[in-house]
């Protein structure tokens, strides 16, 4: 079985909100999340859903109400934090800085001293060689996000944390800093991520976990999550002349004597397919239908708005 | 090193900010001006020098102090980049060690930019060495030293503007502590003349690190005075930096 790197259980947080701080908001309702060794997570969610703050908490920059986040079996510590890399969201970084100055003084917060061709190399790991002295402030919204990869693995982490680090960049961008992260999981480290984009996690996750409104909804591999629930069944056949009576379809169409019929389950799709053959037609393609990411996550954001 | 990283880095930011080169550009200017100035005073044209010169620097030292922490502070919240530094195995308490030790280095460079530079320029204008300014620029660093860990105790808990007018509201009853004290002390008795002694001695008294009205007649501070002066401002604002860690311990950073 592999390693559990990062296991948080049961995370609550609520903040002071109203004009007078006299109300309490609960950001997180209960957060469970489980990451194992080597694997890219991503953590879907719509804004507002509590990823940040899911991330802050495991970062110790915010503190949780209650719940536990464990880093290899035990409650995450400063020291800890030494084997963990971690990008925020919309990094801002000191623009008057250049991107070596500004490695430097990453490597100097972990008591790591970088010599020049080591942090010459980390900028050519992210494409940015040719940026070495230009300063921050100069530099697009993707080299940022490069530069913030860059600075999260300045202390050769083991595991990764990356908050919305595909937000906001062209599909270029996107691509490269797709890449870059499955670079960082071929070299070993574990990922998590967080998204809203839901194309870049099914093409590069492992494994997925939900959250809607602070509470996590589902966790697992993309197969585990999508790969059951089949939406509809598109039933291709010819050799008879009319669609079999008592079928309940969604669409039909015929083209040079086949029909295409779309049903809306196996079990319709089953009795089809057994009146065709009665009726001495043939079976051209049987297609399950499945989910994709998307629909499973827009499903689940609407049960919960209508539950809520 | 991580505090030593911080520091750096404070200190390179605030060095860089616009405000700092409008801070430090508008004292050297209002240092050469103090000359013209003279000349239209009925005074000795030395001692208006000297005044002003000084008056200067300590109005500068006083904004640095307190605009520079609050402004700094308050950025590395807004701007989140906070988050890169308290993602690190770095503590909240070693943030704002790094935090005070930049902006500590940042007075002093400045004071000893704007100290030589004024010491030059009396020396020029006036043709003697007035090298007893120095010890009173030491005695503003520490001045500035309480008023940064102000800066950074109301940074913690409160707004920026908040934080300016508080830190500010400290120097101002700081500066006239001394005299509430002699003032109501022999009006009041009981329980108010033990409020009015605790309130003496809770707030920092400003009025012994500052000799600015004196030097010119006695070309020096006494050195028993000097050592009484450091020790109390440094005490001081290593207790009002305590205080503030504890404050940003539990604030929460949204």
């Amino acid at each position: 079985m592999k390693e559990k790197i990062l296991e948080i259980i049961n995370l609550r947080k609520s903040y002071p909100s109203g004009t007078l701080l006299l109300k309490n908001t609960e950001v997180l309702k209960g957060i469970n999340i489980n990451v194992y060794k080597g694997e890219i997570y991503s953590l879907l969610g719509h804004n507002g859903a509590g990823k940040t703050t899911t991330f802050k908490i495991i970062t110790g920059i915010s503190k949780q109400d209650s719940g536990m986040v464990l880093f290899k079996g035990k409650a995450l510590s400063l020291k800890d934090k030494s084997r963990i890399g971690f990008l925020p969201e919309r990094p801002y970084f000191y623009e008057y800085l250049t991107g070596k100055e500004f490695l430097e003084f990453s490597a100097n917060l972990f008591n790591i001293k970088k010599s020049k061709a080591q942090i010459e190399a980390l900028l050519s790991l992210v494409d940015l060689k040719d940026a070495v002295d230009i300063q921050l402030k100069r530099y697009s919204k993707g080299m940022l996000q490069r530069i913030g990869i860059a600075h999260s693995i300045i202390n050769d982490p083991e595991f990764i944390i990356l908050d919305e680090p595909l937000s906001g960049l062209d599909p270029i961008g996107r691509k490269k800093l797709r890449d870059l992260i499955l670079s960082l999981k071929e070299e070993g480290r574990t990922i998590i991520y967080s998204s809203h984009i839901l194309q870049d996690a099914e093409m590069i996750s492992d494994r997925i976990g939900i959250i809607v409104k602070g509470r996590t909804i589902m966790e697992g591999s993309l197969e585990e999550l999508v790969s059951g629930e089949i939406k509809e069944v598109d039933v291709g056949f010819y050799g008879v002349n009319k669609i079999p009576e008592g079928i309940e379809y969604i669409k039909a169409e015929k083209k040079s004597n086949v029909f295409y019929i779309t049903v809306r389950d196996t079990i319709e799709a089953n009795k089809l397919i057994s009146k065709i053959i009665e009726a001495g037609g043939y079976i051209k393609f049987v297609n399950p239908v499945r989910k994709t990411l998307e629909e499973l996550f827009w499903e689940i954001k609407d049960e919960n708005n209508s539950n809520s | 090193m991580k505090i030593i990283a911080i520091a750096k880095n404070t200190y390179r930011e605030a060095v860089r900010s616009k405000l700092f080169l409008l801070l430090t550009v508008f004292s050297i200017a209002f240092i050469l001006f103090s000359k013209i100035v003279s000349l239209l005073v009925i005074s000795s044209s030395e001692k208006i020098i000297l005044d002003l010169g000084l008056a200067i620097i300590e109005i500068f030292t006083i904004l640095l102090s307190i605009l520079i922490s609050v402004n700094l502070f308050y950025k590395e919240r807004d701007k989140r980049t906070i988050f890169n530094i308290l993602s690190k195995p770095i503590s909240r308490e070693q943030f704002i060690l790094g935090k005070f030790l930049g902006l500590s280095l940042t007075l002093f460079v400045s004071l000893v930019i704007l100290g030589v530079i004024f010491f030059l320029y009396a020396l020029i204008v006036t043709g003697n060495l007035h090298p007893y300014i120095f010890p009173q620029l030491l005695l503003f660093f520490v001045e500035g030293e309480i008023l940064v860990s102000f800066s950074l105790l109301f940074t913690s808990v409160s707004t920026p503007i908040l934080s300016s007018i508080f830190s500010l509201g400290i120097f101002v009853v700081g500066n006239f502590s001394s005299n509430f004290l002699l003032y109501y002390e022999a009006k009041v008795k009981g329980v108010v003349k033990l409020l009015v002694n605790i309130v003496y001695y809770v707030l920092p008294n400003f009025s012994i690190l500052n000799y600015k009205n004196q030097l010119v007649y006695t070309k020096g501070i006494a050195l028993s005075n000097f050592l009484n002066a450091t020790v109390y401002g440094i005490d001081y604002a290593l207790l009002i930096l305590v205080l503030s860690m504890i404050a940003f311990k539990n604030r929460e950073i949204l």
